[in-house]
């Protein structure tokens, strides 16, 4: 049999994608109905309303992804753990890196191009 | 080969342009929804149960329900041949292309409605992967120790679930249009053809990696076995495979890069379309790093294995190319991209499959196929392909388009197409090679030895050709390699210790494992043989057969049946005792007595696939709202507030009647009322529909809320039927698990019709 561990929830690896895909269609619905409603005109700090709330979700999104990361490397830096835990813990920092990365290319675009054209 | 002896020289009239377009069509469709995703998820069908460690996968009449559909989906796409009406339109189908007024005739309602039917089996198949991968494991196999090509199906399986529905509502939604004239894609009327385009590559892109990630879990599985020891690294494949399953879905704009969508947004998929190059690289070096200290035999799936190195790496470069929009300006819509895509399923998904049929041939027929003749074939298939697609990059960069039956000397296009063709030819020869050695080896094969590549995964534990029941016992597995760990498997299994041990003469077991941790929970007893799948999909196919003929009576009668045949194979049950002992000392409940028995699973997953269509649904909705022409509509539909309000409260208060029979066990009167209520409320929404008459015909915002009521509708009716079953069934000790189903049905159902009725009758009224 094998020995009995407190359940590591798989949730916990989806988490970060999950994310990503969350952000992502945030992103694209805003720019979508933003410039459907013409959102575009008003300007916030300096950048159109439908840039600066893109990019405020994009910071949101990255910063709950670092915390996610360094949640998982404590669960995998603790030796409590046994094997499957640490499995779970570095599977989840991956993919909290992976769609880091994602996030923050698409936040570039953001600064970089122009919306609605 | 037709295709390509049409294009070796400049001016043919081999086929002619008709012949030409339904040649490309049928080429597409059979390739992607009849060959790729259906010979992947056999092979699957065939392996999970065998590398988890168990008899059976979870429902089998499901599987077989999914077969069934598969072939005669394929059946009624090519019964289009004896009709004279096959479907011309590219495998994409694109509108108003295949819309009634530029195709009249029959084409169009063969693809749509036998590749609705595929799909239907191909959905049934991933519900079935999900709950055998996730809950039928051999015990000790957790998570961290579940074989590769499980979690690439485990992936793969929710990418179908999310990524089919939306095509299978994309075409019944152009069937609508083409049988009823409801104005979904019409622009005229307020639809938008680009609607088509989005719901089709929402499922499209995510389909390629649909193929490519089991062909990879494939890899993953025979890599270590070829290299003698363990994979370089588990963990980053894992990782891989999760992080595409995602990332996949947020590429599929960059199909549609040239049809004017504002810069930023083809920016974002962009992005995405870069991220996923990652995880596929992290997994090829995975691989290269598995086989870099190895010495490996160059073994025939060995060569198959490098021929895919080659070939992949390649498609992938010119994939990360292509996925620049700059660049995909220049190329869309060449024999560029003709390219790139061959190099990627050819080399990503044909040669794994190639190399696994040979890998995993002496398991199923105990013989050994033939060095020589596989080598061949692999030769012939590596050099023909090379010779087809490498070249027609550069037919592609010279401009020539896609899908045109011919062009004219003189353009730089006749050496390219010629050597293409001949390439063509070569390729032809290699697979009829590798198909004759299969053939020929069930006669003359020698008899292989036990596990004879020496590998590591526990379907080599059993004897070859396999048992009906595959494993006489359930083995215990400790280890992510266990026939390298674990030596005396084999033998254990052969000897019957291991779990449910005993075999029964009238009914058929296999054991229930935890989702994380494998740990037995209960003894799952599946169903034997049965005609029912056969029937349930022959009237499965009844209905889509009448929408095309025009036999709506037919349809109508089918769906009944359909409806009637569900209840039947719901209510049919086997009478079971409460526990039994399934190893020494460790007795466990059979699964009507556990509380989250296979089909609560079951229908958790097909839940997944049941709000993928709502919410494309509700996309369509919005996206109607922000891009389409013609939009606000003229005289928009907004129902009766107050009514619309309190059919939904009626709703609530029946999932909250079913909420209270769940936590203090059900009783008939709770039921009732939760009955009365639900149908009160289908009733009310029914009035509030009726109030404000719609006609679907005559814009796309009245036939778009006409789909949302009547996917709701559907719904509706589900739950009535599982409600009344519920009601008649006697009571037995079973209550609490049939409860526990038909309550997650039944939230679901107000869930979605909270959040569809309340987008519908609020949205509106806020502009």
């Amino acid at each position: 049999m094998a020995a009995t561990t407190p359940n590591p929830s798989p949730t916990l690896i989806v988490a970060a994608p999950l994310l990503w895909a969350v952000h992502f269609v945030l992103c694209y619905g805003l720019l979508s109905i933003g410039c459907a409603a013409g959102w575009q005109a008003a300007s916030f700090l300096g950048l159109d309303t439908i840039r600066a709330l893109l990019l405020a979700l994009t910071t949101l999104a990255a910063a709950i992804l670092l915390v996610l990361l360094a949640h998982a490397w404590r669960a995998h830096r603790g030796r409590s753990g046994g094997s499957q835990q640490r499995f779970m813990a570095v599977v989840s920092a991956g993919l909290a890196v992976l769609s880091l990365t994602a996030v923050v290319w698409l936040g570039l675009a953001v600064i970089a191009i122009p919306p609605c054209q | 080969m037709a295709i390509r002896t049409q294009l070796a020289y400049p001016g043919n009239d081999f086929v002619g342009p008709s012949v030409y377009n339904q040649l490309f069509t049928l080429h597409g469709t059979t390739m992607m929804f009849l060959f790729a995703v259906p010979t992947l998820e056999g092979v699957a069908m065939y392996l999970v149960p065998k590398l988890l460690g168990t008899r059976d996968m979870v429902f089998p009449r499901l599987s077989a329900y999914g077969y069934w559909c598969y072939l005669l989906g394929g059946l009624i796409l090519y019964s289009s041949l004896l009709f004279n009406a096959v479907p011309d339109g590219g495998w994409f189908m694109y509108p108003p292309l295949t819309g009634l007024v530029f195709t009249p005739g029959k084409g169009p309602d063969f693809w749509l409605l036998g590749i609705t039917l595929a799909e239907v089996s191909a959905v049934s198949a991933a519900v079935e992967l999900v709950v055998s991968i996730l809950k039928t494991r051999a015990p000790g196999m957790a998570l961290h120790r579940m074989p590769i090509f499980a979690w690439a199906m485990l992936v793969v399986a929710f990418m179908i679930l999310f990524g089919f529905p939306p095509l299978i509502l994309a075409s019944l939604l152009l069937e609508l249009e083409r049988a009823f004239g409801w104005a979904f894609f019409d622009a005229a009327r307020g639809g938008d053809p680009l609607l088509w385009q989005h719901l089709f590559w929402l499922f499209g892109h995510p389909e390629v990696y649909i193929i490519f990630l089991p062909a990879a879990g494939l890899l993953s599985t025979m890599i270590p076995v070829l290299a003698g020891r363990p994979l370089a690294s588990y963990t980053a494949i894992v990782v891989a495979l999760v992080a595409v399953g995602f990332l996949s879905f947020g590429l599929w704009v960059h199909h549609m890069y040239t049809v004017g969508i504002p810069q930023l947004a083809l920016a974002f998929f962009s992005a995405a379309s870069m991220a996923v190059a990652i995880p596929t690289g992290l997994q090829v070096f995975t691989w290269i790093a598995t086989l870099w200290p190895a010495r490996p035999r160059l073994t025939v799936p060995a060569l198959y294995v490098f021929g895919f190195f080659f070939v992949f790496t390649l498609g992938g470069l010119t994939g990360v190319m292509v996925a620049l929009a700059p660049f995909d300006w220049q190329v869309h819509d060449t024999h560029f991209v003709v390219a790139h895509l061959h190099y990627v399923l050819i080399g990503g998904m044909v040669f794994p499959l190639f190399g696994a049929l040979h890998y995993w041939l002496p398991h199923a027929s105990g013989r050994l196929p033939s060095d020589w003749l596989g080598k061949a074939a692999f030769w012939l298939m590596f050099v023909g392909f090379n010779l087809t697609f490498l070249v027609m990059h550069l037919t592609g960069m010279l401009g020539m388009p896609r899908r045109v039956y011919t062009y004219q000397a003189g353009l730089g296009w006749e050496w390219p197409n010629l050597i293409s063709s001949l390439g063509s030819f070569l390729l032809a020869i290699g697979t009829a090679a590798f198909f004759t050695d299969i053939l020929l080896h069930f006669r003359y094969g020698r008899r292989a030895p036990p596990n004879p590549w020496q590998a590591d995964s526990l379907e080599w534990a059993m004897p070859t050709p396999p048992p009906v029941y595959n494993f006489a016992a359930i083995p215990e597995v400790r280890s992510r390699n266990p026939l390298w760990d674990q030596p005396q498997l084999a033998e254990a299994i052969r000897q019957g210790r291991g779990y449910l041990a005993h075999p029964r003469a009238t009914r058929r077991e296999i054991l229930g494992t935890s989702l994380v941790d494998a740990e037995p929970e209960q003894v799952i007893v599946v169903p034997g043989n049965s005609w029912l799948p056969l029937l349930y999909a022959l009237v499965t196919a009844a209905v889509f057969v009448g929408l095309l003929a025009q036999r709506y009576w037919l349809s109508a009668a089918a769906a009944m049946g359909v409806l009637a045949l569900g209840l039947h194979w719901a209510w049919s049950s086997q009478r079971l005792p409460a526990a039994m002992q399934a190893a020494p000392g460790l007795e466990l409940p059979l699964h009507p007595r556990h509380p989250q028995r296979p089909g609560w699973w079951g229908l958790l997953a097909t839940l997944a696939a049941d709000v993928t269509i709502a919410v494309s649904l509700l996309f369509g909705y919005f996206f109607y709202w922000t891009v389409a022409p013609q939009w606000p509509p003229p005289r928009p539909w907004l129902g009766d507030l107050p009514l619309g309000l309190s059919g939904l409260a009626l709703l609530a208060a029946s999932s909250v009647l079913i909420r209270l029979g769940e936590t203090r066990g059900g009783t008939r009167s709770t039921l009732l009322a939760a009955l009365l209520a639900l149908l009160a409320s289908t009733a009310i929404l029914g009035i509030v529909l009726a109030g404000d008459e719609l006609a679907p015909t005559r814009h796309a915002y009245d036939a778009i809320v006409t789909a949302c009521a009547a996917w709701q509708g559907l719904h509706l009716t589900v739950c009535l039927s599982v409600g009344l079953i519920l009601l008649l069934r006697p009571t037995g000790p079973e209550r609490r698990s049939e409860w526990q189903i038909a309550a997650l049905l039944w939230h679901y159902t107000t869930l979605q019709g909270v959040l569809m009725g309340g987008a519908l009758l609020l949205f509106p009224r806020l502009l």
